[in-house]
């Protein structure tokens, strides 16, 4: 079996979680025997020149496209004509399923050029994030930071006044047509099959609820002890959504109450000031801000490749997380699981699907900074508590395990009439 | 004494300029008189829609005592071709402004030039009504439209048609699709329709009517526009002249398509198709009864049942036709979901004074501006 995967990005230039999944499973493809893989990913921008549709990093295997910039109406920015370089490289290729990850970068129109160079391939598409119901970001998060419940087009609209309203209905329109392109979708979290088929966009039989992979090197992570149990760390990009401030305030809230907590940030912090928008900045100066304030408690470590998990994580007790949004599966908590860490995060979404309560970790009350300061008191002195979690954790869904359901699902594909 | 400016004046056609300035202490019935020739003055008032100057207030710091909303735009006509500055007044100040031609620019420039006169970023968005129909904006820019040169995308039409076969040969299905001017409505029609064509065992002919407001089309758009078009595949594309969409679709049915009831021809239509369209009465006589009573007014991606063909009614919505082989039917929607300047209907449980959109949303509102008149001409008896 040949299996062509499609990403947002190439975890080599864009190391966010739904990259690193969807390579993850790349990888895991090509090991096994009776299969071939390649990985097409979007080019991060600027990289290809004008007038170049594609690029090969590894011959046969691995290829940047050009990247369509509109994560709004989802234009595809590769040619869509039958003999384009993509449609050259991909037919030299001979996939025998295409299964596409996101469509951020890849965009939508592609999918209908793919569909007519390989009408009878079929093609899976996992979701990631909330982006085919939510035009502002994705991640039901209204714009003055609430958690949106009943998207429609005039909440839409609030979170996105300078936009069309008429250019929301037609995003609708362009991926209620996309979706009768794909023959099955997978969702990594019962949260999100569940939102998505309520919407009215997905019938529940064609989404199936299969984790994320992740790579072998990670799934084998063996428990390296434990460190001072006052260590935390939060992992990741730590974009506004993600809550970085929130946690910083928490472990400020528990400095002042004498707690001795120590969190270390890993991820690209102090990169993300180039390019920002107004909002980001402002964002920025207020982690700045405590970043300043809390520099004996706090230490930013940057950034890190996904093989450095295991060994990043043996140094912390705990991982926090602070996201605002809902999220949908995120890989820090399956990395954390199987390097035998807890977790502290906020009891709602996929994070309270993921993280069971008192067995995988904690959950505080979203939102709140006191809350989660409460927990990180708590727990800073509690070598106890630490290791009845360490007992009780759940495994991740093996790399194997995952892998099979995969190739079941292609397999199925493949067997229709 | 009043204080105010004449930022700029922009020649749109022979006998027409636009004015763009500001003045302080002037309402809407203040005049704004001009020197025509000799001692010959005109006069017409600054309007009541008005634009936001922040800009102003501030460089005069009085923003205590004045409204930003001090801008105007007006509509000059009887401006002889051959005067090259302006001279003018309002209420005690005079004025003397050089009159740049607009006509010497391309198209798309000089549309967006005059958008600049509306202070897009500080304006309001719900007085683009105002200012496109009472201000004279829109007329100036459909003058501007008419005298431009569009042989730019002529020249693409004709190329993408170099790369085809020829159009209509006997005993094919054919399809009209009356594009959308929208450059993303007429994204969302055509992939509704290949995507519904693609269980089409049979081979057509694909027939596009472009939409007059295509001459609005920016380079980048045709090229998205183009590139889609090649996942139309195995069918025979031809695209009618630029031209024809001046024509009512009617005619465009009647003439360019020799439509007979017989024929196996799907329309699927927007915009273009006037209700009173003889070609949709020539065909009502066949029309499948079930298909007569549909209410598509709030339907317009919705699938339709009888053919799986996805409803494209656009802006002004009006007909939609298709065939089968079993005949015709003809479907009506006449509450356009999508007026051109009802933006805000979708919204109504939310208010929307005071909001500021972005270039896009002007530029949507031109195209739009241009799409409705177009049609109310060729809906004209």
């Amino acid at each position: 079996m040949r299996v062509a995967v499609f990403s947002h990005g190439h975890p080599l230039y864009s190391p966010g979680g739904g990259e690193h999944a969807a390579y993850a499973l790349f990888q895991a493809l090509e090991a096994q025997g009776d299969c071939a893989a390649s990985f097409w990913a979007a080019a991060p921008a600027g990289l290809l020149d004008a007038d170049e549709q594609i690029r090969c990093l590894k011959p046969e295997r691995e290829f940047l496209l050009r990247r369509g910039d509109d994560p709004l109406l989802l234009h595809s920015a590769v040619q869509l004509f039958d003999h384009s370089p993509v449609a050259v490289q991909l037919r030299l290729w001979r996939p025998d399923v295409i299964h596409a990850h996101h469509v951020l970068g890849i965009g939508l129109d592609v999918f209908w050029a793919l569909r007519r160079w390989f009408p009878d391939v079929p093609i899976v598409y996992t979701l990631h994030e909330f982006l085919l119901l939510c035009p502002y970001h994705g991640q039901f998060l209204r714009r003055d930071g609430a958690i949106c419940d009943e998207p429609d087009l005039v909440t839409c609209a609030r979170c996105l006044p300078e936009v069309l309203v008429r250019h929301l209905q037609i995003r609708r329109g362009m991926i209620e047509e996309w979706v009768r392109l794909i023959d099955r979708f997978i969702s990594p979290s019962h949260q999100l099959a569940a939102m998505i088929c309520d919407s009215g966009l997905l019938a529940s039989d064609r989404v199936d609820v299969i984790d994320n992979l992740l790579p072998a090197s990670i799934a084998a992570a063996s428990d390296r002890g434990l460190p001072a149990v006052n260590r935390f760390a939060i992992f990741g990009n730590l974009s506004r959504p993600k809550g970085l401030d929130l946690v910083l305030k928490a472990v400020l809230l528990a400095r002042e109450q004498g707690a001795s907590v120590h969190l270390t940030i890993f991820g690209p912090v102090k990169q993300r000031r180039e390019g920002l928008s107004a909002d980001q900045d402002r964002y920025q100066d207020l982690v700045n801000s405590l970043l300043s304030s809390l520099s004996d408690c706090v230490t930013v470590s940057g950034v890190y490749r996904q093989q450095e998990i295991p060994e990043l994580m043996a140094s912390v007790a705990w991982v926090v997380m602070g996201s605002r949004w809902r999220e949908n599966a995120p890989v820090v908590i399956e990395e954390a699981l199987a390097c035998g860490r807890p977790l502290i995060v906020p009891g709602f979404g996929g994070m309270a699907e993921k993280v069971r309560d008192g067995l995988d970790g904690l959950h505080y009350r979203s939102g709140s900074a006191l809350s989660l300061a409460e927990l990180l008191i708590r727990c800073s002195s509690d070598t106890a508590g630490w290791s009845r979690l360490s007992q009780t954790l759940r495994q991740p869904t093996s790399s194997e395990k995952v892998l099979e359901a995969h190739c079941n699902l292609y397999a199925q594909l493949l067997s229709r009439d | 004494m009043a204080k105010g400016s004449l930022d700029f004046v922009y020649r749109v056609s022979s006998d027409s300029v636009v004015v763009g300035g500001w003045c302080f202490e002037a309402d809407s019935t203040t005049p704004l008189s001009w020197l025509v020739s000799g001692s010959d003055w005109r006069s017409r008032v600054l309007g009541a829609t008005r634009i936001r100057r922040p800009d102003v207030v501030q460089a005069l710091d009085c923003s205590d005592v004045e409204s930003p909303d001090c801008g105007f735009l007006v509509v000059l006509e009887d401006v002889p071709a051959d005067l090259d500055r302006l001279t003018a007044s309002i209420l005690d100040l005079s004025f003397e402004c050089e009159i740049i031609d607009l006509r010497a620019l391309s198209f798309a420039s000089a549309w967006d030039r005059l958008l600049s006169l509306t202070n897009w970023g500080f304006t309001p968005a719900e007085r683009a009504d105002g200012l496109f129909k009472h201000q004279g904006l829109g007329r100036a820019i459909l003058s501007l439209m008419a005298g431009a040169d569009h042989s730019w995308i002529q020249k693409q039409i004709k190329q993408l048609n170099g790369s085809r076969s020829s159009v209509c040969q006997d005993q094919r299905l054919r399809l009209l699709l009356c594009c959308a001017h929208d450059p993303e409505l007429l994204r969302l029609q055509l992939i509704g329709f290949f995507e519904a064509l693609a269980a089409c065992a049979s081979a057509f002919d694909l027939i596009l009517l472009p939409h007059p407001g295509w001459r609005m089309l920016s380079a980048e758009e045709w090229d998205r526009l183009e590139n889609l078009l090649a996942v139309t595949g195995e069918c025979n594309l031809f695209m009618l002249p630029l031209e024809a969409g001046d024509q009512s679709a009617d005619a465009v049915i009647n003439e360019q398509l020799d439509l007979r009831s017989s024929d196996s021809v799907v329309v699927l239509g927007s915009a273009l198709l006037p209700a009173s369209s003889a070609a949709l009465r020539q065909l009502q006589s066949v029309l499948r009864e079930e298909a007569k009573d549909q209410d598509l007014s709030a339907a317009w991606w919705q699938r339709d049942s009888h053919l799986s063909l996805p409803l494209l009614l656009g802006d002004g919505g009006c007909c939609l036709i298709y065939s089968n082989a079993h005949g015709y039917a003809l479907q009506t929607a006449s509450k356009a979901v999508w007026s051109c300047f009802q933006e805000w209907s979708c919204l109504e449980p939310q208010p929307a004074p005071e909001v500021v959109k972005g270039l896009q949303f002007w530029r949507h509102i031109v195209r739009s501006f241009v799409a409705e008149s177009m049609m109310a001409s060729s809906d004209r008896p």
